[in-house]
């Protein structure tokens, strides 16, 4: 089973940024960022930091075997390929576009969802419920996943920008802080034609 | 934390959700062994016996206290299995074990006469002489009751049975079948919570998306609901599907709806009633930050005679909330 790739994912800030990467021209590689050797080296880099950072979780994972998620950010032109356990455990980005490999099951919400349930600040429950992660295939595979990762206690800044100088990281943070602020208020200029549409229809 | 006299059990189905359950607020904490021994036995979740013994070892550093679920019914020929789970729950030191079987509440007393026995919900126990004989046979010392009675109901049965002490489901999955006889999962996939602990077990569930953007849920070979793919969902469990009859499609057993007891934590507490519940091991640890540090700002400010019923809407399945039966009006 897989997700129909051409459904058009959720307005939201992070497709924004995606839609606007492609159509500046100072920006043209932010558009497929994800798709060369950089990328994947990045998403390895990534992979193997959490790995050692949280050992007793992989642990818990290794009964996954050779087992495959396919995650899907909706907001995003690209896909990762997840591979906790196995032979050959690690973390592949999957341009848009691209053939799908097999996966045991799929994942799919905004990547801000994503973030969020990898970092189990978010129940994986609510976020089925409400309909923004939506999930196929091995529904074994993703309760073991998600129950081991939301025990996990991973925080993505602490675990893979430890190394990082202090001074960097504070820059990282004004920049991302200026540039979410910039695109949440793109995506409330574009939903408002919808909302006053919404506001019009009901008595 | 001010002592109240009605306590808050918050539910752990990993080490980080107990802890998270600890900071906010929990006065004590369940858990089950990552076996068919409790009712929760999902894939990845649950405590081994070591972990077991740590979290017994971190809940009483915080002055509050563990309790260990072995609420499921002995399977005929593998009872060592459960009696080992009796035994590491004693070894790990809970300050109660939650059990259903009345083989199992034998073996307890028996084996460890200084163990605290509390009756599991799976043990349907509704009645003042059923309660009162499980007191009197094994030492039971509380029984969590049924989600099928009334808030007049409770009150009644609390003082029955006094001094056995009531806890009662607050928040979270509702079930309103007749707990521990349920044969609903089983009959679908041949496994039921009853004796496997798990209620439509994940390899029998399956989503789809079909060509129309709608999504499909089966268990096993039936097909439970179908529904647009941005409306609400609930967990994929026949009693909440969606099925014809009668020329007409709906909900034939109960709604995807989450159980919300917020606004009768006043009417509890004069009923008696000693302890909350709140359902969800199965839950990530941020769902228990949250609805344990809302229940226990709700129990202090009840406590101290002022009320604010907490916001949980995220939080439920189907993005809806029931009284339950705490409000029933049928019959």
């Amino acid at each position: 089973m897989s997700l129909d790739p051409t459904d058009p994912p959720p307005l939201s800030p992070v497709l924004l940024a995606g839609l606007a990467a492609r159509v500046l021209p100072p920006l043209p590689l932010l558009g497929r960022p994800l798709a060369g050797p950089v990328a994947a080296r990045l998403s390895q880099m990534a992979f193997d930091r959490l790995r050692r950072r949280h050992e007793p979780v992989f642990q818990r994972l290794a009964v996954l075997g050779e087992r495959a998620f396919l995650v899907d950010p909706s907001d995003l032109p690209v896909r990762f390929l997840l591979r906790p356990a196995g032979t050959r455990p690690g973390l592949w980005p999957i341009a848009d576009g691209s053939t799908l490999p097999p996966a045991a099951a799929t994942l799919r919400a905004p990547l801000a969802a994503l973030l969020a349930l990898l970092e189990g600040r978010v129940d994986g429950d609510s976020l089925f419920f409400s309909r923004q992660l939506m999930i196929e295939g091995d529904m074994e595979a993703v309760l073991i996943l998600r129950n081991a990762v939301d025990g996990a206690d991973i925080a993505l800044e602490r675990d893979l920008a430890a190394r990082l100088p202090r001074r960097v990281l504070t820059m990282a943070r004004r920049w991302y802080g200026d540039v979410d602020g910039l695109l949440h208020l793109m995506a409330r200029a574009a939903h408002q034609p919808v909302a006053l549409a919404v506001a019009e229809v009901q008595p | 934390m001010t002592a109240s006299p009605l306590s808050l059990v918050c539910p752990a189905g990993t080490p980080a959700a107990l802890d998270a359950a600890v900071e906010a607020g929990a006065d004590a904490v369940y858990c089950g062994f990552a076996d068919a021994t409790n009712a929760r036995n999902f894939p990845g979740l649950n405590f081994s016996p070591v972990e077991m013994r740590a979290a017994v070892a971190r809940t009483h550093k915080a002055g509050r206290s563990l309790y260990i679920a072995i609420n499921t019914f002995p399977r005929a020929g593998e009872e060592a299995a459960w009696h080992r789970a009796v035994d590491n729950a004693a070894e790990a030191g809970a300050d109660a074990v939650i059990l259903a079987d009345l083989g199992l509440l034998a073996y307890a007393q028996a084996t460890h006469p200084s163990l605290r026995l509390h009756l599991s919900v799976q043990a349907a126990a509704s009645t003042p002489e059923a309660i009162r004989y499980l007191a009197q046979t094994f030492g039971v010392q509380r029984v969590v009751l049924p989600r099928v009675l009334t808030l007049a109901e409770v009150t009644e049965l609390t003082a029955a049975v006094a001094p056995v002490e009531t806890e009662v489901f607050a928040f979270g999955g509702m079930c309103v079948m007749a707990e521990g006889r349920c044969q609903l999962s089983s009959y679908v996939t041949g496994q039921s919570p009853n004796t496997h602990g798990v209620c439509s077990p994940a390899g029998a569930v399956q989503f789809r998306r079909e060509p129309g953007g709608d999504v499909t849920a089966r268990l096993g070979n039936v097909t439970i609901d179908r529904h647009p793919a941005g409306a609400p969902a609930g967990y994929p469990t026949l009693c909440k599907g969606r099925f014809r009859a009668n020329a007409t499609t709906g909900y034939l057993f109960e709604e995807p709806t989450s159980l919300n007891a917020a606004d009768h934590i006043p009417g509890l507490i004069k009923a008696g009633v000693r302890a909350l519940k709140i359902e969800g091991r199965q839950r990530g640890r941020a769902y228990v930050a949250r609805v344990v540090g809302e229940f226990r700002r709700a129990i202090d400010a009840a406590v101290a005679g002022g009320f604010t019923v907490p916001d949980l809407a995220s939080e439920m399945e189907g993005g809806r909330a029931t009284a339950g039966a705490y409000d029933r009006r049928w019959r």
